[in-house]
């Protein structure tokens, strides 16, 4: 707790600090060359026009989820709810079903995230058992009023920016090929 | 165990497999023990299948209230609902077993079976109130009502909820007029030899006692004829929870809805009774919901303690003798410590009294 008696004492030169002129003089030297800097080499700029340039993260941030697909382009999830178990915000809600195919079994009928109780935390993605859920670096979702926070099973597999969806690197029918 | 002979163990040594006999299904109403003795889990219930992870449900004991026999079980359930009833060992009753019937009566547990209001139907047009607000005024009518007023209980609910109710009527009322309603007289007495029997109701003893104990012989047919002469005025119903069970529903409802007020006690939803043109319907807890003591076929009194709370709003039978009674509820404590499930929409204290006034 800071104590109101207490002040923090800016070290340097007296005259640079209390004096009026000097300190003015000091800060704008140091604006007007970072200005000067930046308008001769603008591509060390540290800075980024928001809204119309976006800053990309490396491909293992924890943003959004993706659902990811078979190659035939179905879900891969299995709705062993693993990552619904191991959610600590209790964000994910799962409803399973049994699958026409007799080989599938259990598929996942709907898929829902509530994405503002996530916490990013990754637990799901350790969970998942078959590589069916994946966070990626897309991160920037933001809405206006009556924007639908909770991603259904559309949005978080199919939604335009995965371009139809990401392949799973596990493969049912190969493992059952490997013996697996 | 069920002495039907469909699974057999096929081939010998390290190539047995156990399987149906062909051309026979496994369907008999003790079918689904072979779900509990599965110690793999290869076989699995298709009403349970997928429906939750066995690690998202907790459990309660309770016991089974599909017959008489009080098959004593474990209901599982969490915040979404009831899922799925299994047998719990009882060496005098059910021993590890219990029939697929009863494992099929949780049902009627959950909110989208219930009924959630009360519900007064009067010159065409229905009202829900709150049920405490409606067992109130009931209770006044009843009070002035007092010989005129008659009661008809199902043996299906609790001992403690008969003596309260029946004890309401013969001494705060002095009305004489209590009916014992049974669904089934022709099977009473059929048993399939195992666990299931015709006698539908947990209860069926309890009542009996209790009718014993007050000193009350009456017939249903006596009730029919009072109503017709105008003895009658108001018929209270503790309808059954399991309305399955109750064939005869239909019939008897035209028989009592001609009494000029009809107050019918029931856990669950019936369209039949919703649409009723005079009527006065109240919502009870199932057996689930609160503590209460059956009687079995043997003359074996279980207690049950209270599992979940689906309905919130809802009365037991002892809470609603005591609102017809004019007193304050008294046994509300008991759910304090409850789990709750999830209600749906959260109600507010102004729209729940938006009806009473």
């Amino acid at each position: 707790m800071i104590n109101s008696n207490e002040f923090y004492v800016v070290r340097g030169f007296q005259a640079k600090k209390t004096w009026y002129l000097p300190g003015i003089f000091s800060g704008m030297g140091l604006t007007f060359g970072k200005m000067i800097k930046n308008l001769f080499n603008q591509k060390a700029m540290p800075t980024l026009n928001y809204p119309e340039q976006k800053y990309e993260y490396g491909p293992r941030a924890r943003g959004n989820h993706v659902l990811t697909v078979k190659k035939d382009g179905s879900i891969r999830c299995t709705a062993c709810m693993l990552c619904a178990t191991n959610c600590p915000a209790d964000c994910i809600n799962i409803v399973a079903a049994e699958h026409e195919d007799p080989s599938v079994e259990k598929y996942p009928v709907k898929y829902e995230i509530d994405m503002l109780r996530c916490v990013f935390c990754g637990f799901c993605e350790e969970a998942c058992p078959v590589d069916a859920i994946r966070m990626g670096p897309e991160w920037q979702r933001p809405g206006s009023q009556g924007t639908n926070f909770i991603y259904d099973l559309k949005e978080l597999a199919y939604r335009p920016s995965l371009k139809g969806g990401i392949v799973s690197v596990v493969d049912e029918q190969e493992r059952h090929q490997a013996g697996i | 165990m069920s002495k039907t002979h469909e699974l057999g163990i096929f081939n010998r040594g390290d190539r047995a497999e156990i399987g149906i006999v062909e051309g026979r299904k496994l369907d008999n109403n003790y079918s689904m023990n072979t779900v509990d003795i599965c110690p793999v889990g290869a076989l699995t219930s298709k009403d349970f299948r997928f429906r939750q992870r066995v690690w998202f449900l907790k459990e309660a004991d309770s016991i089974c209230t599909g017959c008489s026999t009080g098959c004593n079980v474990k209901v599982h359930y969490n915040r979404e609902g009831i899922f799925r009833i299994k047998p719990k060992f009882n060496p005098e009753i059910n021993s590890y077993w219990m029939c697929d019937v009863g494992r099929d009566s949780y049902r009627f547990l959950n909110r989208e079976y219930r009924l959630l209001d009360a519900q007064v139907n009067r010159d065409g047009r229905s009202e829900y109130i709150l049920p405490e607000t409606v067992a109130r005024k009931v209770g006044e009518s009843l009070r002035t009502a007092g010989g005129a007023a008659a009661l008809v209980l199902t043996g299906q609910h609790s001992n403690e909820e008969y003596e309260a109710i029946i004890g309401l009527f013969q001494k705060d009322l002095g009305s004489t007029r209590i009916y014992h309603w049974v669904n089934n007289p022709e099977e009473m007495e059929k048993f399939d030899g195992l666990l299931y029997r015709g006698d539908k109701n947990p209860n069926t003893n309890g009542l009996k006692n209790a009718m014993k104990k007050f000193g009350i012989s009456t017939d249903m047919k006596q009730l029919a004829a009072d109503i017709a002469s105008g003895a009658i005025q108001t018929v209270v119903v503790a309808g059954p929870e399991n309305q399955a069970v109750f064939p005869d529903m239909p019939t008897r409802l035209n028989e009592w809805t001609r009494a000029r007020n009809l107050v019918w006690l029931t856990a669950c939803k019936n369209e039949l009774l919703e649409r009723a043109a005079n009527i006065t319907l109240i919502p009870l807890k199932t057996y689930f919901e609160k503590q209460g003591t059956y009687v079995n076929f043997k003359g074996i009194a279980q207690t049950v303690k209270p599992g979940a709370v689906t309905v919130p709003n809802a009365l037991s039978l002892e809470q609603v003798a005591n609102l017809f009674a004019g007193r304050e509820l008294d046994a509300r404590d008991i759910e304090l410590d409850t789990y709750l499930l999830h209600t749906g929409s959260v109600r507010n204290e102004a729209e729940m009294v938006r009806g009473a006034l």
